[in-house]
């Protein structure tokens, strides 16, 4: 079981969109694959058209095995399930925080799932907490959308920086370019200049593309509505370099 | 619970996602229709594990027999026939857990054609998916028409059961009952075929009421089957256990021909024993030849990676030397000789014919024998120890080989737990004694061939190192079975079940 966590300290990066293409498309591959939608405004939940209710409560999502294994809804696509999010989780710092060991319990509890998911992806809700400690522990990659702007280096860089002070395996990060602007000057001279200075991040990029946008509207994955699209193409490209990576 | 409904009685048959459009929402998929072919070993081993293959030329789907519920799928588009021919893939693993040595078969092709649709909730979300099947028999020209299949299998979407039970309920109501089989059962049965028909298991069911040359004509019968059903397969050279199986009933029904002593005329015993020792011999080479072949893989992993190589002109002498004794055995299998025997043998079996312990009851002749026999075994087994010479462990071999077939042919005389349970230990003891045995055999063999081989090629020093590794594994292993065995004789004959052989039961 592979753990990949979309993640990133601000929110409307483009880091649903990619969780749940990403997801979709390890699932079109054959692998058996599970998205946990740990974001309380449960919008991967709502792009695959499942209510956010997550029926154990915080602690049951914490004592993970059965607990998970009752929450968890097929997707309308074959091999893969979603684990919906909740308004409670919300409150998954402070559950946490009353544990022993408080930043691998997240790790534990989805290794428990009886049910063999060859991918899990994480759709981490945007911000710096103990839950975001859990998910660095608990993920394989920690994978950071990018959107090519001044300030995104800057948070890049710190994140790299908390992984590195508090002792997280920095290897585990990667980054890809999201919402780029090709008619944008300055989104073509980051791209150029980050990918030269960190080799950790893709070469695929997700461009800014209406498509993307629609999944809201069609409460699908671009890959599945749109698959010929050129923001599918994109996803498909950005899956392959991941696994391959 | 499986969702399978029949829809053989009932009249809309093409009409299904209309009729469901009355109660739900709906969404098609589309059509596919497919040649699909559908495989199992000779022995029916995918069945006994209730599983069946698919392949539609592109894909291969591992799948529940009696569900359909895919459990593993690979997108290879050859026709593999042995599990390490298919490429590394879960259903490889599965498939090398199940087959084993054994060959895939195909049971039929059948023209398909699969409706797939969708059952939505409100915010049209998958509630549960629902598969149309409509599969043409063809039974290859015994009827004019193909026979025609048609199945609805509902598929629960995890976390939806209640939503799956309403629509379950709905197709009740509305006249589709549950089917019992998995479509692919109906095609079987439609094509004359039976699942699990085939087995070199003794299936012989002995009454405490038959005479000792009745129970024992039935036996023989019944390995008399399982010789003449191999034939083809050993012919056609699909694979090694088709001669395997054929052994083995032969060496049961030498087994039995001297074992059930007097329940057949002394002259036609001592005849026939000497046409099964001719027909059993006739496949003992090519035997020796298939089982060091198949443990090619265990005798390479016993050598480090740069001796591995040395191996290669054994294996391309034991390659030529099995065409060789392939053939033998084919010309020896079409020959006078053989077919007069298998005809002679088979309608001796149709006669009743007087000898001394004939008309006795087989229960009594089985306590007898059974008892007589545990004895023996016991006796000779708990003599030896590390001390005893080779030979020792390999006449416990035959008494053991002898007690079990006698356990076998009677077994159902006697409580079954009882006897599995003796059955299984006996098995597992043996399973050393087996080991041993070839053990010696392989060393043997091993030793014949460095001999003949490093005359011609003096300077092999790779296949020579080797070999010389190979056997001095098999010398260190067969001393360990041998310390070992007073212990593992002691577990097997601890609880003394002689008592169940005494008449009482």
């Amino acid at each position: 079981m592979q753990i990949i966590a979309l993640y990133h300290i601000k929110g409307g990066v483009g880091k649903t969109s990619a969780a749940v293409n990403l997801a979709y498309l390890s699932a079109r591959s054959g692998a058996a694959t599970l998205i946990c939608d740990l974001d309380p405004q449960g919008a991967s939940s709502f792009c695959f058209r499942i209510k956010p209710k997550f029926q154990s409560g915080t602690e049951g999502f914490i004592k993970g095995g059965d607990y998970l294994e009752m929450n968890i809804k097929g997707t309308d696509y074959e091999g893969l399930d979603l684990l919906p999010a909740d308004l409670d989780f919300r409150n998954l710092d402070i559950a946490f925080e009353n544990r022993k060991k408080s930043r691998k319990r997240l790790g534990k509890s989805l290794s428990s799932l009886i049910t063999g998911y060859d991918y899990v992806i994480l759709d981490c809700p945007p911000n710096i907490t103990l839950l975001s400690e859990n998910i660095f522990n608990a993920a394989d990659i920690v994978l950071i959308p990018i959107v090519p702007t001044t300030l995104s280096i800057r948070s890049y860089e710190q994140l790299k920086a908390f992984f590195i002070k508090n002792n997280y395996d920095v290897a585990k990060i990667s980054g890809f370019f999201s919402m780029v602007e090709r008619r944008k000057r300055l989104h073509k001279d980051i791209v150029a200049t980050m990918q030269g200075q960190y080799p950790e991040i893709l070469e695929s990029a997700i461009p800014y593309l209406a498509d993307v946008e629609k999944m809201g509207q069609n409460r699908a994955p671009v890959c599945a509505f749109a698959a010929n699209s050129r923001a599918a193409r994109a996803y498909e490209n950005l899956w392959t370099e991941l696994i391959e990576a | 619970m499986k969702y399978l409904y029949d829809l053989r009685n009932t009249p809309d048959d093409n009409a299904i996602a209309s009729f469901l459009e009355r109660a739900f929402r709906i969404e098609s998929d589309g059509v596919s229709a497919d040649t699909i072919k559908c495989f199992d070993t000779f022995d029916w081993r995918l069945y006994n594990k209730n599983r069946v293959l698919f392949f539609d030329g592109k894909l291969w789907t591992l799948a529940g027999y009696d569900d359909g519920e895919a459990i593993a799928e690979l997108k290879w588009g050859r026709q593999g026939v042995y599990a390490w021919d298919f490429p590394e893939s879960s259903l490889r693993e599965s498939l090398t857990d199940i087959l084993e040595m054994r060959a895939l078969i195909q049971l039929f092709e059948a023209k398909y054609c699969t409706e797939k649709l969708r059952i939505l909730n409100e915010d049209e979300k998958t509630i549960a998916r629902l598969n149309y099947h409509e599969v043409w028999i063809d039974d290859g020209g015994s009827s004019q028409e193909p026979g025609v299949i048609r199945q609805i299998q509902l598929v629960p979407v995890r976390g939806y059961i209640a939503e799956t039970r309403d629509v379950d309920e709905y197709l009740l109501q509305h006249n589709y009952p549950h089917s019992v089989d998995y479509w692919v059962h109906s095609a079987l049965q439609m094509l004359g075929n039976t699942p699990g028909k085939y087995s070199s298991k003794l299936k012989v069911r002995i009454t405490p009421e038959m005479s000792a040359a009745g129970a024992a004509r039935e036996i023989m019968r019944f390995l008399l089957s399982v010789m003449k059903q191999n034939l083809p397969g050993i012919f056609a050279d699909i694979d090694t256990e088709f001669v395997h199986d054929f052994r083995v009933a032969v060496r049961r029904t030498r087994s039995a021909l001297s074992q059930l002593k007097k329940v057949f005329p002394d002259d036609d015993t001592q005849r026939f024993k000497a046409d099964f020792a001719y027909v059993g011999k006739m496949t003992n080479h090519l035997r020796d030849l298939d089982v060091y072949l198949l443990s090619k893989p265990e005798f390479l992993a016993m050598l480090p990676d740069e001796l591995k190589p040395g191996m290669t002109p054994f294996y391309s002498y034991l390659k030529r030397e099995r065409k060789k004794a392939l053939t033998a055995v084919f010309q020896e299998m079409q020959s006078e000789k053989f077919l007069t025997v298998l005809q002679d043998w088979e309608s001796f079996l149709g006669k009743d014919l007087l000898a001394p312990n004939a008309s006795i009851p087989v229960k009594k002749f089985a306590d007898k024998r059974l008892h007589k026999t545990w004895r023996n075994f016991v006796d000779e087994g708990s003599v030896i120890d590390e001390q005893s010479p080779d030979e020792a462990l390999h006449d416990l071999r035959v008494t053991g080989k002898k007690l079990r077939y006698l356990i076998e042919f009677f077994a159902s005389l006697y409580p079954a737990k009882e006897m599995n349970k003796m059955i299984k230990s006996l098995k597992s003891l043996q399973e050393h004694l087996g080991k041993f045995q070839d053990l010696c055999i392989q060393e043997a063999f091993l030793r014949a061939f460095v001999d003949r081989y490093s005359k011609k090629h003096p300077d092999a020093h790779q296949t020579m190192l080797a070999m010389g590794m190979l056997i001095g594994s098999f010398h260190t292993q067969k001393n360990t079975i041998k310390n070992n065995f007073p212990q593992y004789f002691h577990k097997f004959a601890r609880d003394d079940k002689s008592q169940l052989f005494s008449g009482d039961n």
